[in-house]
């Protein structure tokens, strides 16, 4: 489960993304930006899968840069 | 013993995401026109085909060694047309059986696959989370999604390794080819915008291989032509060199 920490730090990295994002989940269904920033400020089963994947690619780059 | 050929099930239908209509579209123009470039006997079940009944029935009409499935599903199912469930872990995977199975789809590489591989399936090839994809245009339908730069790269590397397979690899060897084309495009798609190659790497990441006991069969490929040409050349050098010492 993310941490308030995780959430945070992806909402404020996505709220610089562009705003045309469209993204899928093929069970959870279509987000736009503005309906992940929702979830990631409720905190919810999607806000914390979306948290979840980001912090996945973060953890990996930290492993690239090594 | 199964037949070489391949059954694809592929469901495309108002879902209220666009996602199966998305998905279909790519892995029709991926997996069928490669299956039909090397003459691999195929059959897709799509949209309304796409139901459980003519699944199992083509399933035993044509006895598939190789079977692709797509749609929504879940860490013990997969689902195919309206959302309806095609295949449930411990219950009705056993149709997997002596098969290689790739599969498109949320989570179900974790347990169903599990299933699978203990009912006697070759190989089983899916995710073991959330399948996760992005597009740069909206909307779906009724876009083209054959055009969709960013949605390109999610299906042409999970399409790899069944098409890997179709041209003769091992299993093994067509689940390596797709992490490699995972790894091509991530720093592509990084560089458009790296939300997208997020999810990228979470599915390069969730995509795991059950294999069985029995190591799965290789598709006769196509045959190479390079080794002939060069056996039939080193055939050609005495008779040639007979003939210049005639002339």
């Amino acid at each position: 489960m993310a941490t308030e920490q995780e959430f945070e730090l992806i909402q404020k990295r996505m709220e610089a993304w562009r705003e045309n994002i469209v993204h899928y989940s093929i069970n959870s269904g279509r987000f736009n930006k503005q309906q992940m920033l929702e979830h990631l400020k409720a905190k919810d089963e999607i806000g914390a899968q979306i948290t979840e994947v980001q912090m996945h690619y973060l953890k990996t780059l930290k492993f690239r840069v090594k | 013993m199964t037949n070489t050929n391949l059954l694809c099930i592929t469901p495309d239908y108002n879902d209220g995401t666009g996602a199966t209509y998305i998905g279909a579209a790519w892995l029709r123009f991926l997996i069928d026109e490669e299956a039909k470039k090397v003459n691999l006997p195929f059959l897709d079940l799509y949209k309304e085909q796409a139901t459980k009944t003519n699944f199992e029935t083509e399933m035993q009409r044509q006895d598939p060694l190789l079977v692709h499935l797509f749609g929504h599903g879940n860490y013990n199912l997969i689902t195919c047309q309206n959302g309806q469930i095609l295949l449930t872990g411990c219950t009705n995977d056993q149709i997997l059986a002596e098969r290689v199975v790739y599969v498109l789809s949320c989570k179900c590489g974790r347990d169903l696959g599990l299933s699978a591989v203990r009912k006697g399936a070759f190989s089983f090839l899916g995710y073991k989370e959330n399948f996760t994809f992005d597009t740069l245009n909206v909307p779906y339908p009724p876009g083209d999604p054959l055009t969709d730069k960013v949605a390109e790269a999610f299906f042409r590397s999970h399409a790899a390794a069944i098409i890997s397979y179709i041209h003769g690899n091992s299993v093994r060897k067509s689940y390596a080819d797709s992490q490699h084309v995972f790894n091509y495009w991530i720093p592509i798609i990084e560089d458009i915008d790296p939300l997208y190659a997020a999810d990228l790497v979470w599915d390069r990441d969730h995509q795991v291989l059950n294999i069985g006991e029995i190591e799965p069969p290789i598709l006769p490929g196509k045959i190479k032509i390079a080794p002939l040409l060069l056996f039939a050349g080193l055939l050609l050098i005495p008779l040639l060199r007979k003939r210049s010492r005639k002339i």
